[in-house]
């Protein structure tokens, strides 16, 4: 799945923030979205997500043959579409369990209906061995509880996004908060998944090291625009991004 | 007899009101404080069609079904979409309209002078009251039953995380917004249909009957019974209404001096309970970790306790769903 930016704006109070001229994130499996702090990453994200309306422009997300303007329709719609997001901030649903959150996660919205209140079914076998096999691979504390520390939570985040199987995931610094080797696990579960083609990934991070390891493409951001693309090496060569972002 | 079955009867409607508080508030995070609104323009519903339009009872049961959706619909609309300090304000104006529309619409409501008589819907010679009451325990039973089911049912698990966190579940491909809406027109319709069954109970209406206390009555029951258990609604409206209304003020050996300042130490008592409550209890007598078939367990226990009855099961059940809370604490904690 690929995303298509044009014209894309986002201003506060007349106070522009993001300004995307044109824009295709997804050719390359695995990309990085890099950029200094108050660049507008984050902005960018809620935008593609229809979770932050844009003050002006268009985003169509691709899928084979079909183009889908995402402008018209409401969040949900973007996630059924197959386009998830995992959050920068700690994001929860603090009453399920952590089994209850993945639950929720992979059950088709369809199947939340009021007839399905007589059956009393919450699960089934499909869903609870991929809930297992998530389990197995990653250590909670106690992972038929729920969710304790903030690693826990990120975690449980980003497990969420991927067994809901996105056909494209977009991740908000996804380290911020998690244990260095839970990070390069998450990493290579993704890895695994962009290679397989089951979806395609969009990073955003600040841990250069991580987008030079597992990006195969990246996008340098900074005061709203996109001023630079290319591979890893490209990219760490480019004066421009040397200069506004790793200060050399 | 006949009072105690029409306090029964009014016990369960509070009940009915309470678990679909438990719904909209407990489960979906809607704090509907027009409780009264939706129950008030039910029965004056009713009554109108009744009185004035000569309808039989469930005729006009049926018109009301109908207009009750298209009022909670569309007052769904405006305000489910706003913050939630947006849908408490906007909910006691509804209600507050319906009160006033009951004084000032005299054409149709005859205003303060009262609208009269509502005939009871089963005409059985001396059997009217208790037929009503077995009809409205069957009812309750009936939502209880469906409430419970609606715990361990996926749209209840969407409900919840609707209510944790309503963007988040949006990004996961959840209709929050219709899951709220459908719940909301549902929930405040029945809350409506009780409105309705309370005008052949009252027999005949004033404007004084749709005042906020029922609002605050169902809220307390609810608070205090565990607004997020399936059974908190049930439960919080037996210790409040049940005990207070019906046990004490109307069967307790009060002496005649003291019989004055019942209803006032009611009042005291609600109080003192809910503070004391919300205090030690914060979410409610049963927390929604206390599991139904914790209670059920904890109820046989206490059965078979024999002799000691009633009160020994109380203190077996307090002691097994504090355990197993504690437990469920200690594992949490780990």
């Amino acid at each position: 799945m690929k995303l298509h930016m044009r014209d894309l704006t986002k201003a506060y109070h007349e106070h522009p923030v993001l300004n995307v001229a044109e824009a295709t994130l997804g050719m390359h499996g695995l990309e990085g979205l890099i950029g200094p702090n108050g660049a507008g990453k984050s902005t960018l994200m809620g935008l593609l997500t229809r979770r932050i309306a844009a003050t002006t422009g268009t985003v169509e997300l691709e899928d084979g043959d079909a183009r889908h303007p995402l402008n018209p329709i409401r969040s949900h719609q973007v996630a059924n579409l197959g386009l998830v997001k995992t959050n920068q901030r700690i994001q929860g649903f603090e009453s399920l369990t952590i089994r209850d959150n993945l639950r929720l996660a992979a059950t088709a919205h369809a199947n939340e209906t009021y007839r399905g209140v007589l059956d009393q079914n919450q699960t089934n076998d499909a869903i609870e061995a991929e809930i297992d096999d998530y389990l197995s691979q990653f250590t909670f504390a106690d992972p038929d509880g729920f969710a304790k520390s903030g690693g826990e939570k990120k975690l449980l985040d980003i497990l969420r996004c991927l067994i809901f199987k996105p056909r494209m995931l977009l991740m908000d610094e996804p380290t911020a908060g998690l244990p260095d080797d839970v990070t390069a696990k998450v990493m290579d579960m993704v890895r695994a998944k962009v290679k397989s083609g089951e979806m395609t990934v969009v990073i955003v991070e600040h841990d250069l090291e991580l987008i030079w390891n597992y990006c195969a493409y990246v996008h340098f951001l900074s005061e709203g625009e996109i001023l630079f693309h290319g591979t890893p090496d490209d990219v760490k060569n480019n004066r421009v991004v040397a200069e506004k972002y790793m200060g050399v | 007899m006949a009072y105690l079955i029409f306090s029964l009867s009014l016990m369960l409607i509070y009940i009915g009101l309470a678990q679909m508080l438990h719904v909209q508030f407990g489960l979906l995070g809607i704090p509907n404080f027009g409780v009264v609104g939706f129950w008030g323009l039910g029965m004056y519903a009713v009554g109108v069609m009744q009185v004035q339009l000569g309808m039989s009872f469930v005729d006009a049961m049926g018109l009301t079904v109908v207009l009750l959706v298209i009022a909670s619909y569309f007052l769904g609309r405006l305000i489910l979409r706003l913050e939630r300090q947006a849908i408490l304000c906007a909910t006691i104006a509804f209600s507050a309209i319906i009160a006033l529309l009951a004084v000032t619409e005299k054409w149709m409501t005859m205003g303060v002078v009262g609208l009269g008589t509502i005939r009871h819907p089963f005409r059985v010679l001396g059997l009217e009251e208790i037929l009503f009451f077995l009809f409205l325990l069957a009812l309750i039973v009936v939502m209880q039953i469906l409430i419970l089911k609606l715990h361990k049912s996926r749209l209840g698990r969407l409900m919840v995380a609707t209510r944790d966190n309503e963007e988040l579940a949006a990004s996961l491909g959840k209709d929050t917004f219709q899951v709220k809406i459908v719940a909301f027109t549902l929930t405040a319709t029945i809350m409506g249909v009780l409105g309705g069954l309370s005008a052949p109970l009252n027999q005949f209406l004033t404007p004084n009957m749709i005042v906020p206390s029922i609002t605050f009555a169902v809220w307390i029951s609810l608070v205090l019974g565990g607004k997020e258990h399936a059974l908190g609604a049930m439960l919080g409206v037996f210790v409040t209404f049940g005990l207070f209304d019906i046990l004490i003020e109307t069967y307790a050996p009060v002496s005649p001096e003291f019989a004055v300042v019942v209803p006032n130490m009611k009042l005291f008592f609600y109080g003192a309970l809910l503070v004391g409550v919300l205090v030690f209890r914060p979410t409610g007598i049963l927390d929604r970790k206390i599991k139904p078939e914790d209670i059920s367990a904890a109820l046989s226990r206490g059965m078979s306790t024999g002799l000691a009855g009633a009160g020994r099961g109380m203190q077996s059940f307090a002691k097994v769903a504090d355990e197993k809370l504690i437990n469920r604490k200690k594992e949490d904690d780990q």
